[in-house]
Order: C-alpha cells, then sequence, then structure tokens
C-alpha cells in the first residue's frame, strides 16, 4: 500500500453528545464510521439538525467527539492545523479587511513572511476569479464574491482537506450555479479533497462522488456512489442525464424514508 | 397667466422654495438662531445690573482681558494636566479590564457588576471621601476625572467584545490563531467602533468631571478662575470659563465623532444604526 492509497480520513464509530439548556443529554453523532480518500469529493447531506455541521466541526478540529475515531492522515484529530481549513456558511470574512486581506488570514497564521504572503494571496483571488475585487471590503462585495474570497482564504493555507458548510445556501440559483462549475473546476484542477456539506441534492449529485446521507437520529444512513464520469465540464447537460435523475431521485427517496421512520418513532415514543 | 388665476398657489410654491433652501442649508438656520439669541441676549443684558447679568459684548471683552493678562491660558494649563493625566489613565485601564470581560465569563461573573455600579453611581458623593484620600491638589482632580470618564470605556469596550460574532472568532481557530492573534487580529478591531463610542462618552465626562473637581478642591484652573471671577462680582468674567468648558465638551466629543466615523468606516455599511 503506498501512502497515497491510505484513507486522509478515518472515521471510526464517532458519538456525539451535547447536554441541552434544560440538562437533558442529547445524542448528535451516534456511531458514524467512513473514509474518505485523497482527492474525493464528498457531499454531506441529511435534515436540518441531523448533526451535518456537527461532523464537519469535529473534522475541522472544533470541539472534540465524546468517543470514537476522528483520523486525519493518519494522526489522530487534535485542534485545528493548516491540513485542515473550512469553508464557513456566510463566508465570515472580516469586515474591516480587503478581499485580499482576508485571504491572508490564514497565511499570517501559518508564519509566512509579508511579502511572500501578498503574492500567495493575489494568486489566490486570481484562481477564484476577484483580480479586479481584490481591494474591495466586504460590504462592497455581493454575496457570491464574498463566498469566493472564502473560498480562496481557505485555498491560500493549501489544506490537504478542504471543508464547506453550506456555503452556497444563501446565495441565489444563478450565482450558486456559477460558484458550483468554478467549485468543480478548482477540484479537478487542484485535486483537493472535499467534504461539502449541503441541503441541495441537485447540488450534491453534481459535485460529489459520493453522497454520505446522514439519518435524522445522527447516523450514516448509506453512501451513495455518483459514478458520473470527469471532468464535469457541463453541468447544465449533466442534469438532463438519467444517471444524474436516478442518483437525486434515489437520494430523495431514501430521505423521505429516514424522515418517515423518524416520525413514526416520535410518534411511538410519544 | 395661471399664476395670476392661482394666487394661493403661487404663495405656497414660494413657501415652499423657501423651505427647500433651508432644506438644504440646515447650517443657516443654526447660525441665523445663534445671531438672534445673541442680539436679543445683548439687547436685553446692556440695561441689566451688570453684578447679576451680563451681555455677549462684554463677555467678549472679559475673554480678551482674560487672555491678555494670561490668566485664561494659565487656568486652561492647569486644567489640561488633570484632564490628560486621568483620561489617559481611563484609557489605559479601561480598554483591558473591558477586554478581559468580555473575552471571559469568570471576570465577567465575578467583576462586571462593580463597573455597572460604579458607572451608576453619582461620584460627586464620594468627593469629601476623595479628598479625605488624596488631598486637594493634582491627584485628586486625576482620580476624580478617571474614576468619571473610565467606565463608559469599560463598560462600551465590554459590549464591544460581547458583540464579536462567534464564528469569526471560530475562523481564527480554524486558521490556527493563537489566543493572542484572536484578540488582536479579530476581537480588537471588530470590537473598535464600540471602544471608540466609550472614549467619546468617557471625554464628555471628563470636562465635568473636571469642572467638578476644581470647583469643590483647591481653586486652580478654569474652575478656580470661575469661581474667583464670580466672588468678584465680575458676571461677564464668570461667563468666560464657563464658555471655555462648554466649547471644551463640545471640541473634545466632536473630535472623537470624527474619529469614529474615520476608524471604522465599514462600520456605518455592515451594522447600520448602530448605537
Amino acid at each position: 500500500m503506498t501512502h497515497s492509497d491510505k484513507p486522509i480520513l478515518r472515521v471510526r464509530d464517532v458519538i456525539h453528545e451535547v447536554v441541552s439548556p434544560e440538562g437533558a443529554t442529547v445524542r448528535i453523532l451516534n456511531g458514524v464510521s467512513f473514509d474518505v480518500a485523497r482527492g474525493e469529493f464528498i457531499a454531506l447531506t441529511g435534515q436540518s439538525g441531523c448533526g451535518k455541521t456537527t461532523l464537519l466541526r469535529l473534522l475541522l478540529g472544533i470541539g472534540k467527539a465524546t468517543s470514537g475515531v476522528l483520523e486525519s492522515a493518519g494522526q489522530p484529530i487534535r485542534g485545528c492545523d493548516h491540513s485542515r481549513a473550512m469553508v464557513f456558511q456566510n463566508a465570515e470574512l472580516l469586515p474591516w479587511r480587503t478581499a485580499l486581506g482576508n485571504v491572508t488570514l490564514g497565511l499570517e497564521t501559518k508564519g509566512v513572511p509579508r511579502k511572500e504572503r501578498d503574492q500567495i494571496a493575489r494568486r489566490y483571488i486570481d484562481l477564484v476569479g476577484l483580480a479586479s475585487a481584490a481591494t474591495r471590503r466586504p460590504d462592497q462585495l455581493s454575496g457570491g464574491m464574498r463566498q469566493r474570497v472564502g473560498l480562496a482564504r481557505a485555498l491560500a493555507v493549501d489544506p490537504d482537506l478542504l471543508l464547506m458548510d453550506e456555503p452556497f445556501g444563501a446565495l441565489d440559483a444563478h450565482t450558486r450555479e456559477a460558484l458550483q462549475e468554478e467549485l468543480i473546476r478548482l477540484h479537478e484542477q487542484m485535486k483537493k479533497t472535499i467534504i461539502f456539506v449541503t441541503h441541495d441534492l441537485d447540488e450534491a449529485v453534481l459535485l460529489a462522488d459520493r453522497v454520505m446521507v446522514l439519518s435524522p437520529r445522527g447516523q450514516l444512513a448509506e453512501i451513495v456512489d455518483i459514478p458520473i464520469a470527469r471532468p464535469r465540464s457541463d453541468p447544465e447537460f449533466l442534469r438532463t442525464t438519467p444517471l444524474f435523475s436516478e442518483k437525486r431521485y434515489y437520494i430523495w427517496k431514501l430521505m423521505k424514508r429516514l424522515e418517515a421512520e423518524a416520525a413514526g418513532r416520535a410518534r411511538v415514543s410519544a | 397667466m395661471s399664476d395670476v388665476q392661482k394666487p394661493a398657489q403661487h404663495h405656497a410654491g414660494g413657501f415652499a422654495r423657501v423651505s427647500a433652501f433651508f432644506k438644504r442649508r440646515r447650517w443657516l438656520l443654526s447660525i441665523l438662531s445663534l445671531v438672534l439669541l445673541l442680539g436679543i441676549w445683548e439687547i436685553g443684558g446692556r440695561g441689566g445690573n451688570p453684578f447679576l447679568t451680563s451681555h455677549p459684548s462684554a463677555i467678549f471683552k472679559a475673554l480678551v482681558d482674560q487672555i491678555s493678562s494670561g490668566q485664561l491660558p494659565n487656568a486652561f494649563l492647569q486644567s489640561l494636566q488633570p484632564l490628560v493625566l486621568g483620561y489617559g489613565l481611563a484609557i489605559l485601564f479601561g480598554i483591558p479590564i473591558g477586554l478581559l470581560l468580555g473575552r471571559y465569563w469568570a471576570a465577567e461573573a465575578s467583576f462586571g457588576y462593580y463597573f455597572i455600579g460604579l458607572d451608576a453611581t453619582p461620584l460627586v458623593a464620594f468627593l469629601p471621601l476623595f479628598i479625605l484620600w488624596f488631598g486637594l491638589h493634582l491627584t485628586v482632580k486625576v482620580v476624580i476625572v478617571f474614576l468619571f470618564s473610565m467606565t463608559p470605556i469599560v463598560i462600551n469596550t465590554w459590549m464591544g467584545v460581547k458583540g464579536v460574532p462567534r464564528t469569526l472568532v471560530e475562523v481564527g481557530k480554524s486558521f490556527v490563531g493563537s489566543e493572542s492573534f484572536i484578540t488582536h487580529k479579530i476581537v480588537l478591531p471588530y470590537a473598535l467602533p464600540s471602544i471608540i463610542t466609550g472614549l467619546r462618552l468617557g471625554i464628555g465626562r471628563v470636562v465635568i468631571a473636571m469642572a467638578i473637581a476644581e470647583l469643590f478642591t483647591a481653586l486652580s484652573g478654569l474652575g478656580g478662575l470661575l469661581l474667583k471671577r464670580s466672588e468678584d462680582y465680575d458676571t461677564a468674567g464668570t461667563f468666560v470659563p464657563a464658555l471655555v468648558f462648554m466649547l471644551m465638551g463640545i471640541a473634545s466629543v466632536g473630535l472623537l465623532g470624527w474619529l469614529e466615523r474615520r476608524i471604522a468606516p465599514w462600520h456605518k455599511a455592515t451594522s447600520a444604526g448602530n448605537e
């Protein structure tokens, strides 16, 4: 087995519990196990409150699982490090910094010298297509542009694993499609491993190699392979293919079933 | 022709034009009001008893006298000393204390209410004690200015730091920022507009604190000059330091207001209508 054959992420029997304000223990994740191979694009989906964001935060290193194994490149995940970077839901840029200044953030903590920092940041700003808006502050950028800056900021530290928390959720349909296309291109070009949380099944099937579906009980219900060939250069066409519709419908049905099961259980216990 | 047939509307149009003229030049109304007030005061005041009342031209003459005799500049410099020292100390202690209260819940739970309490206390009530403890000279004045102006700085810094979104702190953590990096590069810049608001509220109190300190302790500075003039029944001369107090208050608050708008131009755009 060569180094690159080893999974970049190994997750085993992860259980995560939190204490609610009323003092009750709530189990958010209930025995989640999976591997992710280097360069894979994983979409993570499931109902609201099923633990998608929790899982993503554990993988990032913010918070600690109640029990179970989380390994990144063979090492247990203890806190954040530069091998994993997050693209946040609402970009979460520093409002007083320019686009370029925001992209240098991770390079500052990484200890990259100032001059080099600016060069690298400029390269990633170019990469996400914002060269002309590099000196604008976030309040002068559109939602889509802000999200591009968030993506550039994460890519700039050159992480092995990119974690994306519903990054396109708040964008209008047109901007979202443009960014999806851009992300497909970047992924195929840079070979980064990506875990992408989304509610949008269309988005999940379009982007991912595998779609992980979490059940409302915080279990990994199923991992669905999406054998659509890469490069996926024509998303508009892909959406019309039978394979795309079939996968989308399959996941949709799966989620309906999980939802019904959860509702049934709730009725029984009540 | 239509104007002649509809004189009422023509009149309304003229009024609307005048109204629009002043609406675009609000400062003109402010000046007009001031000139009118000073005019009435001048005319009304001239006939009055000079021991009891005064009027603008007499006050202006007293101002020129006090400047040329060196009284006013001396008093002003004397007042400036406790002002700068007290306010400087208030900034020096206020911002770090506010930062600690906002950043660490244990500090907030242990000490937060002291500052809320101190802020709500009429510190003038403690003046006799302060005089007992700190004497009548520079120290007591610095202490009074410090205590008056520190609490708004502490409280606004504290609230500003608490207002930093948790996700933004998580951004810092996710990029492996140290506690110091997060404080300096994320928390303090985010809280800056609020901190400057605290500085502005603080400096508004500084002039009040200084006047109180000078009137109740050793006679010095502008407050001392004011008392001396009034004991001599020099009413016009009494107005001069009072007006200087007023101008100092306006100037310092104006300066901080200007700073507030300049330092965080992004603030207005992201949280319109804040404060």
